[in-house]
Formats: C-alpha cells, structure tokens, sequence
C-alpha cells in the first residue's frame, strides 16, 4: 500500500500521534483554562479530531481516554485525583466520554472505508498492470507463433495482423490494419467463405484450400471472438506437395506390375503391393510381418543373408537374377533391385526391394540362345557341306580329264582298241557329276515344296535289278558281294525314277561302308505293301548317330574316312515320306547295318512338302 | 620307274594309271591307305606316292603316320593329291614333298611326277 502512506505507518507511531496530540490538548487547556473553563473538552475534541483523522480510530479511542484522564486529574476538583465529585462534572465527563467515544467509532468507520478504497485502488492497479503484461505477452506470443494470426472486427477488417500473416499473405501490416479482409485481400474465396460462416454463425470454421492469389496451399482455423474472429492460418504446400508425392509414389506402387516390398533388416516382411500379390500368391495381409525367407528356395536362404549385409552397409543390389518361391510352391526367376532406405537422421531403417519376373525374358533368352546356336550350327554345317560339296566335285571331274588326254595320245598314235572303254569311263564319270549336281538341286526341291512324284505302275524288283546292274563293276572292285532277293513284280503306283535313286542311295552307301563284306538286298510284297532291306556287314552305326543319319548334311562316319554329300539318306526318306512310306534302320557298330523301307502300295499323296 | 597311285575313287585310279602308263611308267594302285601299305611292304618301292586323303579304311593322314614310322618306307617322297580345299594345310601337316589339288590336269600330274621319277 506503498500509493497510501497512512497505512504503511506502524502503529507506534499512530498511538503516538494520539499521545502527543492529547498532551498538546490538556497543555492548551491549562495555559489558556480562563478561555476554556467553560468549554474545557474542546482542545480534547480537537485532539481526538487530530488522532482519528491522522491514525485511526484506535488512536482516537487513546486520545479520549488520555483526555478524560488528563482533564480529570488536572482541571476538576479534587486536583491530582481521578476522583469525580461533582455530578455536574460526572455528567459532563460522562457526555465527554460517549461523544469521544462516538467520534472514535466514526473514525474507525471512516479508516475501514478509506483502507477498503485503498485496496480497491490497488487490486485496480494491480490488475491493470496485470492486464498490460498479459497483452504484452500475448503479443509477443502472437508474434512468435509459426502460424499467420489476424483478427478481424464486425466489420471483417483488419485489427491485428501479425509477422508471420504478413510472411504468408506478402503484405505488410500496415496495408492491412483498418483494411476490409472481403474486398482486395489476398485471401482466397474458401478463406472468406470459412470467415463469413465462423462470423455470421458463431462456429469455429476450418479451411483447407489452395489460395491461387498466393499460389499456396494455406491451413485456416477461424475461431469467433467477443468482437468478430480471429483467423490462424499456416503454409501447408510443401506438407501437400509432400502427400501428393506420397500419393503418387503410392499409386505407381501400387499400380505397378513389379512386385514392390519392403522389409526390416532383419527380413520382416513391411509392406506388400499389387504386384507382389499376383507374382508370389499371397495377399498383403497374409505376408506383411512374416519373414522374407517364406519366399527362398531351400537351396537360397543364404542369398537373404548376404543382400541384408549389404544393404546394412549401404550398398545397392542391382538386377541380381535369381529364383523365388510362390505360395503354390512354385518357382518363378526373378531380378531383384534392393535399396537401402533411411530414416531422417540417415540411419538405414529397412530395404525397399523391386521383383521382375523374368520368366518370359528367361524364355526368350533361352531362345535367342537356342536360334543362335542353331544358326552357328547351321552356320558350321553348310560350311562343311559346301567344303564336302567343292570336294566331291572336284573328284569325279579329275578323271574324264585324264580319260580324255590318254584317249587324244592314243589316237594320234593309232592305238585305238580302248577307245570306247575310256569314253566309257569318262561318261561314268560324267553321270556321277550329274547325280551329285541332281541331288544337290533336289535339296533345293525339297525344302521348297517343289520335288513332285511322277505316279506310274513300278516294278521294285525290276528296279533294284537294274540298279545291281548297273553297280556291277563297282561292287565287284570293292570285292562286295551283291545277293539279291527280289522277285520281279512286286508292283506298286510309286514314282520310278526316284525309287531308282532310293535303290541306288541304299546300295552305295551299302557298298561304301561294307568294307568288302556281303551285301544283301531283299524286296518282297505284302497284302497292302511293299518290303525293301538292304543289309550290310561293314562298319555299322552307333546308336546316338542312327538318330541322325536321315538328317541333312549330317554323316555318321569321319569325313576324313568317307565322302559323298550327307545327303543321301536325307533325301531317300524324304522320297519314302512322299510315298507315305518308312524307312528305319538297325545297326551294330562293327557288325553292319540294316535299312528296312516298307512302301504302300498305292500312295495317296503327291508332292513333298 | 614306279608310282604308286593311292585314291578310293576307281575312276580316278584308273585314268591316272592309263595317263601315267603311257608315259613309261609302271603303275601300282591302291583304294585306300592299308592297300598301299600292304603294296609297299610286298617290296615294290615306287619313286613317288600320289595319295589323296579321304579314304575308307585307312585315310591319307593314318597312312602317312604309318609311312612315317616305317623306316623303309619313311624316305618315299609323297605327294598329296586331294580335292580337299586347303591342300598346302595337309601337306605341310603331313610333312608330304608336295600337294596337287583335285581336279588335277594330266601335264600338272605327269610334270610333278617328273620331279620325283627322272
């Protein structure tokens, strides 16, 4: 009560004030007793009047009782006595006493109501300067504060804008203060929509929208006030740019036929897209939180071991092709692409992992692999036939040569006598280059659909006569011996020309590979076909080299050992094909070989396809 | 003067024989590299060996190892004669004195036997 210096006063110094106020009371009284012997309780009044005024009611109550001791013992009979005689006097003091003490009461009453005031004014005071620290506060709160505040009165203008408002609305305070927030005000129409709603209805109002003005995503909360609304608002762009990456990363993961999952470091399944469901089989709820070993093979569980590792070391694994377990137990190739993924403080928290399912590019891989090699093997294999090819040539063209010169020599010398047989040889020899240019064009013919069968009554026994026949003076220098087992008759409607060279196919190889040994052919007819073996007792065939040998170009023997094109069983079966004939083989290495061909009698077909 | 004509093609065989005949010399065939090694160890030492080298039963290389390891027979110059496509590659390969390649022409034939037979 520092404002009210009466009541700081101590209280000895109030009672002293009454003492010395009735002190200076009775002193008057005695000096000037001629002037107050008929008044002699107004200096006492005066002091009362002086101590309740300055101190209270208490020292008012002292300097009455100081008084009317004081007037007692000094001024009224008997002198130096307290004693009262008088009635007069009694009666006097009696009024003195109650009036003093009338006044007293007064005084306290009065002091009461001035301590009360004095209070009031304080707690007033108090208040106030609470009240200026709290706005200052408030203030300083409202300026410090991360969101953009305004208040707006009745009227929608501006009353309060703080700094942060002007960061986001880039307008100082000053345009603002005083300005109408509907007309010109950077706020978009959600915000003034949310604003009128939160004024007109007393409601708090929020608002999420896109401010084209400011080109920004703002937050707005409007909460009423007393005097119209108070607006917090904040910049949330970067939190929605933010989700809307999330959303898009969401949707492009979730839209992806990759399987996309991810997965604690320990292998604990996290999350599980679309894409993963339809590679593996199982649903996200069946598998998230189950361990990523569900999808090894047994013989790759270590493979999980070694990705984690580097994943901890931060390292990336990139296209690691490998094979993963479906929930129907299946296998499916998969490359993988793992990353590490880290949290805010960059620790590496989990591993994000993509799975493609290589199968189709395994396929296709595997072949492109396979067309590959069979382009190089095709590839090898022409080079070799036309090697063989060049080589067979050349051979036959050798000797008409020689033939020729030793025919021209003996003429010019007269010696004539084996003339014919030279021109005899030579055109062998000529012929042997016209079935090998033959055959060669039939490889042509066949591939292309162009080798077509002439269908006339044939004789197979009458063929394969002719074809020993003709053979004769090969056989025999090879010292083959030819037995043949072939009634003539065994008639069929097959094409001539091309069982003739079936024949002759089987019998040369037959002779070539007989090493000198007998040869055996037998032809006989059935009730609806005709039966055609040609047995050998040379060289044989292996097994693995039977399955081949009706291939094209390919030779079961050494090509350093015997020649000839590799073509001459390819192209017999393609004629025993046309007949919708068979042909098949069974041979003993070392033992000889024996070709069966069984020949409908009446082929329904034509052309060779 | 003998040549030994080694080739699984009798036409071959035969046109070289009358060729050669007809220039004096005496001519030994073989179909195929055991007939001529049979030919030469009967004692008929010829001055030249025209061997082709695709042949059954013993083929041209087989011959020339066994030729090669025969010390009687070792020193017989020989000549390839083949239809093969890189005859100088054999020859050398199989240390033969010469190569000819097939189709072969009578003077070609008669002027390399020449060489190995004056």
């Amino acid at each position: 009560m520092s404002t009210f210096p009466e009541f700081s006063r101590p209280a000895w110094l109030r009672y002293a004030v009454a003492v010395i106020a009735s002190a200076a009371a009775l002193l008057l009284t005695g000096l000037f007793w001629s002037l107050f012997r008929n008044i002699p309780f107004m200096p006492a009044f005066l002091a009362i009047f002086m101590a309740g005024w300055f101190s209270g009611g208490g020292a008012s109550f002292l300097a009455v009782a100081l008084c009317a001791a004081g007037l007692d013992y000094f001024f009224y009979p008997p002198a130096s006595s307290l004693r009262l005689e008088d009635p007069y006097d009694i009666l006097r003091m009696i009024v003195f006493l109650v009036v003093g003490s009338l006044g007293s009461l007064v005084f306290r009453q009065l002091w009461a109501a001035k301590r009360h005031r004095a209070q009031l004014v304080l707690a007033a005071v108090r208040a106030r300067a609470a009240a200026e620290t709290a706005a200052g506060e408030l203030e300083q709160i409202l300026e410090s504060i991360t969101d953009g505040f305004c208040a707006l009165d009745r009227a929608y203008r501006y009353k309060y804008v703080n700094r942060q408002a002007e960061e986001i609305l880039g307008r100082r305070r000053e345009e603002l203060l005083g300005k109408s927030a509907l007309e010109g005000s950077p706020m978009s129409e959600a915000g003034i929509g949310a604003v009128r709603k939160a004024m007109d209805q007393g409601e708090t109002c929020h608002a999420q929208a896109f401010n084209p003005v400011l080109q920004r995503w703002l937050a707005t909360d409007i909460y009423p006030s007393p005097d119209g609304v108070v607006v917090l608002f904040r910049d949330i762009t970067d939190r929605k740019r933010a989700q809307e990456e999330i959303r898009r990363m969401a949707a492009i993961v979730e839209s992806s036929e990759d399987a996309i999952l991810s997965e604690t470091l320990d292998g604990v399944i996290t999350s599980w897209n679309a894409g993963a469901q339809s590679l593996f089989g199982y649903k996200a709820e069946e598998i998230v939180g189950q361990p990523i070993s569900m999808l090894m093979p047994r013989d790759r569980k270590n493979e999980m071991q070694e990705i984690l590792e580097r994943i901890r070391r931060g390292e990336r694994v990139e296209h690691f092709e490998t094979v993963r377990l479906t929930k129907d137990g299946g296998l499916v190739p998969v490359s993988l692409s793992v990353s590490p993924v880290k949290d805010e403080s960059g620790n590496i928290v989990w591993a994000a992992k993509i799975a493609r399912d290589i199968t189709e590019q395994k396929g296709q891989q595997t072949e492109r692999e396979r067309l590959y090699r069979e382009a190089q093997e095709a590839a090898r294999v022409r080079e070799e036939f036309l090697s063989v090819a060049g080589h067979e040539l050349r051979t036959p063209l050798t000797s008409p040569h020689f033939q020729l010169h030793t025919l021209r020599r003996r003429i010019k010398s007269g010696e004539q006598d084996r003339a014919v047989e030279l021109l005899d040889r030579a055109a062998t020899q000529l012929q042997r280059l016209a079935r090998l240019t033959e055959e060669l064009l039939d490889v042509t013919r066949i591939t292309t659909g162009r080798l077509e069968l002439e269908l006339e009554e044939t004789d197979l026994g009458q063929i394969v006569k002719e074809v020993v026949d003709r053979h004769k003076d090969f056989t025999s220098r090879t010292g083959c011996q030819v037995t043949v087992f072939a009634p003539v008759g065994i008639t069929g409607i097959w094409d001539r020309s091309r069982l003739d060279q079936v024949v002759t196919n089987l019998l040369s190889n037959a002779v070539k590979f007989s090493n000198g040994k007998p040869i055996e052919i037998r032809a006989d007819l059935d009730t609806s076909c005709a039966r055609l073996t040609v047995e050998d007792h040379g060289i044989g065939i292996s097994p693995e080299d039977q399955a081949k040998i009706f291939e094209r170009f390919e030779r079961a023997v050494s090509k350093r050992s015997y020649g000839g094109l590799g073509l001459g069983l390819w192209i017999t079966r393609q004629i025993v094909d046309a007949h919708h004939g068979r042909i098949d083989v069974t041979s003993r290495p070392g033992q000889g070989s024996t070709f069966r061909i069984e020949l409908p009698l009446e082929p329904s077909g034509g052309a060779l396809s | 003067m003998r040549v030994l004509v080694v080739d699984d093609d009798y036409g071959v065989l035969d046109a070289f024989k009358d060729v050669l005949e007809d220039e004096g010399y005496e001519v030994s065939l073989a179909a195929n590299g055991l007939e001529a090694l049979k030919e030469l160890r009967r004692g008929n030492r010829p001055c030249v060996i025209l061997l082709d080298l695709m042949m059954p039963v013993m083929n041209g290389w087989e011959f020339r190892r066994e030729q090669l390891q025969d010390q009687a027979l070792a020193a017989i110059p020989t000549v390839i004669v083949t239809a093969h496509n890189r005859p100088d590659e054999s020859a050398r390969e199989l240390g033969a004195a010469s190569c000819i390649r097939k189709p072969v022409k009578p003077e070609q034939l008669l002027s390399t036997v020449g060489k190995y037979c004056a």
